[in-house]
């Protein structure tokens, strides 16, 4: 039932309103004057007020300005009831936040109307609300979800930047929302070989972040007993190195993304013989990686390749390259290449390879963080549009 | 804003926003679905007005491909320079047949 509060300094015009109010239902308040009124409305939940203007201690006009001014936690659908010679109380009234007026002396039908129009806006207001609750309870929900998500693929990078069996490595992660498509691994397979990938799940959020972690685990050299890296000899003296290609062409025919779906990823694997100084690897569809000879020019590696689950069947090719102490390698994904500055310029392969050439000298972690500086100052702002991430890595 | 133009068999599908990224994906994927459906099974993509196109862009030019389901073809045509590197980065220069304009992809059709 519908609580009404009624504020009026004259008694019969109070019991009148009242004995009506009764009639049609409605669950009736009484307060002398504006401040006994709002003394009311301080302790009880009342969502309904009609109210004279003129009134001692606290008139009507300033009952409302102060029921508008308190925030209460629910809405106040506030009735002013006017005096026809009281033209300016209109404005006055409006101005302080009454919903609606009614002259003196009053209809009885015009009243019940406009109270039932009353009714409709709290039962509005009432919907919303419970919708804006629920609505901020899943954005609460979704907010902290992601930043679990955000946490738990954080800790399948490397743990620290460092040094393994004779290779720095370093990297950059920036993801555009709180989870990423992009994820990579630097990792020792046996005692001679050192594997490492970089990969870009298409498109960003969520289902990119849950097929990059995935990923992450199926690449893990712990992932079965030999994972997808290397195979048991058949007698069983050991085991083999699989090559990068290999290895690709494995997830792509286990990652075979469905004819709706547009989930595919670029990525490149390969291996560090610590032994022979070589590197093997494979590029499928990912960005050239950025080859820097102690002391010469950087390059690109490679012309590319098939992306991985988009294409059932397609061929990868492997490239080898020595791998000297002060030599170094960078894999990115486009994020970086395709960074655009305010000037819509792509920061592009070109002036990536110049900067880690000039900073051929630097250390390998300076060289990583003088990057991410350079890539903010270009980009201009916060807000990548994509996944922004290196990894590097350098013999010694 | 994707316009159709239908020469003989040959649908010509335009795509006239500048970016085919993440956001138009959807929306083109689902045009190209329907003409499939709607029986054009020769399609020539103009790219003449397309400057950018992100790994969302061509996982729905690849996905409108395997809707043909290999009864049917995909060329493409008025491809520039940026977007070429990425198609040969990622070695669609094999998959798909590419023409510089809409007319050198019908007379080769037409063969």
């Amino acid at each position: 039932m519908m609580r009404i509060l009624i504020a009026d300094d004259d008694e019969v015009n109070r019991f009148l309103l009242e004995a009506m109010l009764q009639d049609w239902g409605y669950d009736c308040l009484v307060a002398g004057d504006g401040l006994e009124a709002w003394q009311r409305l301080c302790s009880e939940e009342i969502q309904f007020v009609i109210s004279d203007v003129m009134m001692p201690n606290m008139d009507g006009i300033e009952l409302c300005r102060r029921i508008r001014d308190a925030n209460l936690p629910h809405y106040v659908y506030f009735i002013l009831l006017t005096a026809s010679y009281e033209k300016s109380s209109l404005i006055i009234g409006m101005e302080a936040g009454a919903d609606d007026f009614l002259n003196k002396p009053f209809d009885q039908a015009e009243l019940q109307v406009r109270i039932r129009a009353g009714e409709r806006v709290l039962r509005l207001e009432q919907t919303l609300q419970q919708r804006n609750a629920a609505l901020n309870e899943a954005y609460t929900r979704i907010q902290r979800d992601l930043e679990a998500a955000a946490r738990m693929q954080h800790s399948l990078l490397p743990k620290a930047a460092g040094t393994i069996a004779g290779i720095t490595f370093d990297w950059i992660f920036r993801p555009c929302t709180f989870v990423a498509g992009d994820i990579f691994n630097f990792f020792r397979i046996d005692e001679q070989h050192l594997g490492f990938y970089h990969l870009d799940v298409a498109g960003h959020g969520i289902p990119s972040a849950m097929l990059s972690v995935t990923l992450s685990q199926v690449l893990s050299p712990t992932d079965g007993q030999h994972g997808l890296l290397k195979r048991q000899q058949p007698d069983a003296a050991g085991h083999t190195i699989l090559p990068p290609s290999e290895v690709i062409s494995t997830l792509n025919h286990r990652f075979q993304s469905q004819d709706d779906s547009l989930l595919y990823f670029t990525m490149i694997y390969g291996f560090i013989d610590t032994k022979a100084a070589r590197v093997t690897l494979t590029q499928a569809g990912h960005p050239s990686p950025v080859y820097l000879p102690r002391g010469g020019k950087a390059v690109l590696l490679g012309t590319g390749g098939f992306p991985v689950g988009m294409l059932p069947e397609v061929d990868y090719e492997t490239l080898t390259l020595d791998f000297q102490p002060g030599d170094r390698l960078a894999l990115y994904s486009d994020g970086v290449t395709e960074c655009m500055n305010q000037a819509h310029e792509l920061f592009g392969e070109t002036r990536l390879m110049r900067y880690v050439e000039e900073a051929g000298a630097l250390p390998l972690n300076e060289v990583m963080q003088n990057l991410e500086r350079y890539l903010h100052a270009w980009k201009g702002d916060n807000a990548f549009e994509d996944d922004v991430s290196v990894l590097a890595f350098e013999a010694i | 804003m994707i316009n159709d133009t239908s020469v003989g068999d040959v649908l010509i599908v335009k795509p006239t926003k500048q970016r085919l990224d993440a956001q138009e994906a959807g929306s083109f994927k689902e045009h190209m679905g329907q003409r499939i459906h709607a029986g054009h099974m020769q399609i020539v993509l103009d790219l003449s007005r397309v400057e950018f196109i992100d790994s969302s862009g061509l996982g729905a030019i690849v996905s409108s491909l395997k809707m043909l389901g290999g009864n049917g073809s995909l060329s493409l045509c008025g491809i520039r320079d940026t977007i070429m590197s990425m198609f040969k980065l990622t070695r669609m220069d094999r998959v798909f047949p590419m023409f510089a304009t809409a007319e050198e992809a019908l007379a080769a059709l037409a063969k």
